[in-house]
């Protein structure tokens, strides 16, 4: 087997553009002002910036799951959003494997996954459990 | 049988009331249910804005909607668009509320062109302090996915923070 406990996962980057927040709000009917308008984000004390969806940020952690394990399913993902992604953000997904478990001929691997912002910001904590397909 | 028309009244009822209600109200109330289907441009769009990469020329041979769908479907076919669930609390869009957790089981994977039926709950409204955002409320709620033979899908669980401003009184 290719993977290890305590592998790290291959970093996955994307940057956060209006455009998308935009096309985001329709996608949920979401009409959260924070995210498509920088007047309302100030007037609430919530920085200069509009505040992505964080829906698309869990979406990027997904993607980044993907782009690691490309035969894989998505079993079990839980996400604790811990800051904010706003417009213009650079976001990286990075993570490891915590744990491996074979059984009934079937692959489980768990892994813990954060997105960041620079090195300090981290806005996603999240653990997922990804079958691997034979 | 979910008795949606009953479930639909209900929202109706509180919604007009909202103002006069405790938090307990809302305990344990079910959603008026609903259901949505997956367009494979809409899933395109999608996995574009996330930045994953999908050649449009191939559109056709996608079968896979991207996981994703699990949160937007829920919310999207619950029969309450998030609008419907901030009036039905009485709460002011305007105070910026936030997702803050999602905790998400799939049993099985999403199909473009494919529609999937939604159920589910909300399990508390509490109120607390935040040092970072003053006195807030936080809504507990989870959705089910089944498709149409009622074969579950997976589930979703939300947390959302609702920061209260003067004009809120949920």
């Amino acid at each position: 087997m290719k993977y290890k406990k305590g592998d790290s996962l291959e970093n996955w980057s994307f940057t956060v553009i209006q455009d998308n927040m935009d096309l985001w709000a329709e996608i949920l009917d979401d009409p959260n002002p924070i995210h498509l308008d920088v007047n309302s984000v100030k007037l609430l004390g919530l920085g200069e910036k509009t505040i992505n969806q964080g829906h698309a940020n869990i979406a990027y952690i997904i993607n980044a799951i993907n782009y690691n394990f490309p035969e894989s399913e998505i079993i079990k993902l839980n996400n604790k959003m811990t800051d904010s992604i706003v417009e213009g953000d650079k976001i990286t997904v990075s993570g490891h494997i915590e744990n491996i478990v074979e059984k009934n001929k079937k692959i489980i691997i768990t892994c813990q996954l954060q997105l960041n912002v620079g090195k300090e910001k981290v806005s996603v904590v999240s653990e997922a459990d990804i079958l691997i397909k034979a | 049988m979910i008795d949606t028309a009953n479930i639909t009244e209900k929202w109706k009822y509180l919604t007009n009331n909202s103002k006069n209600l405790s938090l307990n109200d809302f305990f344990d109330l079910d959603f008026p249910g609903g259901n949505f289907y997956i367009d494979k441009e809409a899933n395109f769009l999608v996995n574009q804005s996330t930045g994953k990469k999908v050649d449009k020329e191939d559109l056709n041979n996608i079968i896979l909607a991207h996981p994703i769908y699990f949160m937007i479907i829920t919310l999207r076919g619950s029969g309450a668009s998030i609008q419907d669930i901030f009036d039905l609390l009485n709460y002011d869009t305007k105070n910026g509320p936030m997702l803050g957790q999602c905790n998400m089981s799939f049993n099985y994977q999403l199909k473009v062109d494919y529609k999937y039926n939604v159920r589910g709950k909300i399990n508390s409204l509490i109120e607390k302090k935040s040092q970072k955002l003053g006195k807030i409320k936080i809504l507990d709620f989870s959705l089910s996915l089944y498709d149409d033979l009622s074969l579950k899908i997976g589930d979703v669980n939300y947390i959302w923070i609702l920061p209260l401003g003067k004009k809120n009184e949920i």
